[in-house]
């Protein structure tokens, strides 16, 4: 008899991922299914409207990815109609790009994943002056360490539990066995998480700046909205620059003296997890960081290809375009696609629901029949795995020196073999690896616009194909980029000056996707086998693994519900 | 730990009204919705509140909540009451329902954004969430007519509100105002002119 947990934090309105995994006689995760319980179908929202307002609807698909999908879509549109934005353009976007990717990252691992590894509540019982001197030893550098610091950490943290409202940190699994850091190490997980959250404020002042407000910065097809002028009052002029400057020092540091320290010195507890949670072994890349723009795929930070059944010996050329490349498929999808094709390329795809799921609320589901609202994105017909990982394995695989060299300098740290990578605890240590590649890449694309201004050229946006009439009556286009969680693209067919077919495939859909028509599971199910549970009522591995990922599937519906305490219903089917 | 030098651009209202919403889920959008409805009618605001649509930004919207002397976030929520009911909660009320970790990093709910905030004890005394359920949230633009049709009253619920909040610096920001709108602390009977 197997047992069936299910993790599914779904309250009730919104529509969220949900995990069924199958255990094995060895509490082992012998099967899992990866749901996504909601269809969002944004797609059919943007048909007839006006490509230039595209992006503003894209940018509310996701809370938290608003910069990043507008970025996609306007550059689908740019690409669609032929248009090269300005050097100053293509400088800030890559600005705003990567500031979003340096605070993403961090409120990941402080707020979201941490919880996965330190436990809070054994926090409580730590030793401030041996905190105080943790700290110094995990970072030296790093100003906040003092004994009296982390006393006053300690006072904030047992006023918040005595007053029973854990807020944030209930439904966790607090005192869980895998949880293995000493008090003192939780300690300090807890300041840095206090001291993450305030800094992020500050840094997405970046966008507040270049994209005029925040949240939801403007974008503009053609460039970017703001002026900019070292002189002018009424522009992005040097006392803005100035305060940007600052702005990225304060990220470098978060992440040189705070971030990675403390991932290193977290991952050093759990080497077991060196060893579960690697998933497929294939990774696919877009690419981004343009410096030459974006149709010069050879000169981005951020390199393009793909790696397959972890093979770093060969990094596979990518072509988004290529219909033979990307498909997706809806053999397990609540999806129908006319004539009874079963799979599509974005620029041909079709968003037509058609649900034969069980009806809400359902015990489990049936895997061997359509059990998501996903689809199955699949590149030359292999599921992939897209994010931070696949991004440090494709820039170190392809032997660019900045990823060999952080690469190396943390598996060194570690003591562990870059084989290491492939795993749950090598997909949260790639989002680090990133992070310090993403803070030196701002400074460096920082210093290239202030040389840019003073060179004297302050164009901003090509706005000479804006009228509708220099555009052909028929054109495609696509848009791509590497939001946080992965490889994110949007194609667009233009007809007659409306958007006749808008298709986005979204990271956490290629991550989180279904088995396809060939029985390959998605990156979450595949990572999810083997895993081994200690108490399956409290089934903090899982969550550790699909966190690795950053899973994306709840920026939808936010409703405020009194069953919103849920972290997950954890059922157990025998 | 991160900029001291001083930055112009970034004086704040005491006030802030916050819409919350996903305005391509229908109703979800109620939050942006109302601060739309308040944005056009209430000039007379403007120096003393800042309405601001917060989309589902979660915790970047943190950024936004500190330093201020209130705020009042509009947003979505379900009891099952009849579709268009507007509630007001207070913090502790919204603690009591929405508060959790979030099983994302994308959730940001007013429970979660304001559980972080007191977390990091930067919400100031005057805390409440004006709530309307919603009929639908799938995927749409635009909300569900008897939301739509609640729009107005939900709107003069903020108002009511922020004419009860008897907070100097919202007054003397305000010199419109008549002494009607002064909370005299009977209840909320007494509506603004």
């Amino acid at each position: 008899m197997s047992t069936r947990v299910v993790v599914d934090p779904v309250t009730r309105i919104e529509g969220h991922l949900r995990i069924e995994a199958i255990l094995n006689d060895s509490n082992h995760v012998g099967d899992a299914i990866s749901t996504g319980t909601m269809w969002r179908g944004i797609e059919v929202i943007l048909r007839d409207r006006d490509p230039r307002d595209a992006w503003a609807f894209c940018e509310r698909i996701c809370g938290v990815c608003t910069t990043v999908h507008a970025l996609a879509s306007v550059r689908c549109v740019e690409n669609a109609l032929g248009i090269r934005v300005p050097k100053n353009a293509e400088i800030i976007r890559n600005i705003m790009f990567l500031t979003q990717m340096v605070q993403d990252h961090v409120i990941h691992f402080y707020h979201l994943h941490a919880l996965d590894w330190v436990d809070i509540v054994s926090a409580l019982k730590a030793d401030p002056d041996k905190t105080a001197a943790l700290a110094q030893k995990v970072s030296p550098s790093f100003p906040l360490s003092s004994p009296g610091y982390f006393r006053d950490i300690a006072a904030t943290l047992k006023k918040y539990v005595d007053s029973g409202q854990l807020g944030i940190f209930q439904n966790a699994y607090w005192g869980h066995p895998a949880y293995k850091l000493p008090p003192e190490a939780n300690l300090m997980a807890v300041a840095h998480y206090l001291e993450a959250l305030k800094w992020q404020k500050e840094i997405i002042k970046i966008h507040t700046i270049f994209g005029g407000k925040n949240p939801h910065p403007n974008y503009l097809v053609g460039g970017i909205a703001a002026a900019v002028s070292m002189q002018s009052d009424n522009a992005i002029n040097m006392e803005r620059l100035n305060f940007i400057k600052d702005l990225i020092d304060g990220a470098t540091q978060i992440v040189e003296q705070m971030y990675i320290p403390d991932l290193l010195a977290i991952a050093s507890f759990y080497p077991e997890w060196t060893q579960i949670g690697a998933g497929l072994g294939n990774y696919l890349v877009y690419g981004d960081i343009p410096q030459n723009g974006i149709s010069d795929v050879s000169k981005f930070r951020f390199p393009r290809g793909a790696i397959l059944n972890k093979n770093l010996n060969e990094v596979l050329s990518v072509d988004p375009t290529d219909a033979s490349q990307v498909q997706e498929e809806i053999a397990h999808s609540w999806y129908e696609y006319s004539d009874g094709k079963t799979s599509l390329h974005p620029w041909d795809g079709e968003t037509s629901p058609k649900y034969t799921g069980p009806k809400p609320p359902y015990k489990q589901l049936d895997e061997n029949a359509k059990y998501s609202w996903l689809k199955s994105p699949r590149w030359k017909g292999n599921a992939m795995e897209v994010g931070p990982l696949a991004r440090v394995l494709v820039g170190y695989a392809s032997g660019n020196t900045e990823f060999k060299d952080v690469v190396t300098e943390a598996i060194g740290a570690l003591k562990v073999p870059a084989s290491a990578l492939f795993s749950t605890l090598g997909r949260t240590a790639a989002r680090g690896l990133e992070t310090r590649l993403a803070v030196r890449w701002l400074l460096d694309e920082y210093n290239q616009l202030v040389a840019n201004l003073k060179a004297g050229d302050s164009a901003t946006a090509d706005t000479s194909k804006w009228d509708p009439s220099s555009w052909p009556a028929e054109t495609k286009g696509y848009g791509f980029t590497e939001a946080p969680r992965g490889a994110l693209c949007h194609w667009i067919h233009i007809k007659d000056a409306k958007i006749a077919n808008y298709q986005i495939v979204v990271p956490s859909t290629w991550n989180a996707s279904p088995k396809d028509g060939k029985g390959q599971r998605g990156a979450y199910e595949s990572a999810l086998i083997g895993t081994p549970m200690a108490d399956p009522q409290r089934p903090l591995e899982i969550l550790r693994t699909i966190h690795s990922f950053d899973p994306c599937l709840a920026c939808a519906s936010h409703v405020l519900s009194p069953d919103g305490r849920t972290l997950s219903e954890v059922v157990i089917v025998p | 730990m991160t900029s001291s030098r001083g930055n112009s651009f970034e004086d704040r209202a005491p006030f802030l009204v916050l819409g919350l919403g996903n305005t391509l889920l229908s109703d979800d959008g109620i939050g942006p919705a109302l601060i739309d409805q308040l944005l056009h009618e209430d000039q007379r605001w403007k120096n003393s509140i800042e309405f601001l649509d917060g989309g589902t930004q979660g915790l970047a919207l943190l950024g936004h909540l500190s330093g201020r002397e209130g705020i009042i976030i509009l947003d979505a929520l379900a009891m099952g009451a009849p579709p268009g009911t507007t509630r007001i909660l207070n913090l502790s009320e919204v603690f009591q329902m929405g508060a959790r970790r979030a099983a994302t990093s994308h959730e940001g709910n007013a429970g979660e954004l304001l559980t972080v905030a007191k977390f990091l004890d930067e919400l100031p005394d005057l805390v409440f969430v004006v709530g309307v359920e919603p009929q639908s949230t799938a995927t749409g633009y635009g909300l569900s007519e008897s939301v739509r049709n609640a729009l107005p009253v939900a709107a003069d619920r903020v108002r009511e509100l922020l004419a009860e909040l008897n907070c100097p610096s919202l007054f003397k920001a305000s010199p419109e105002l008549s002494a009607m709108d002064r909370y005299d602390g009977k209840g909320a009977s007494e509506k603004p002119a």
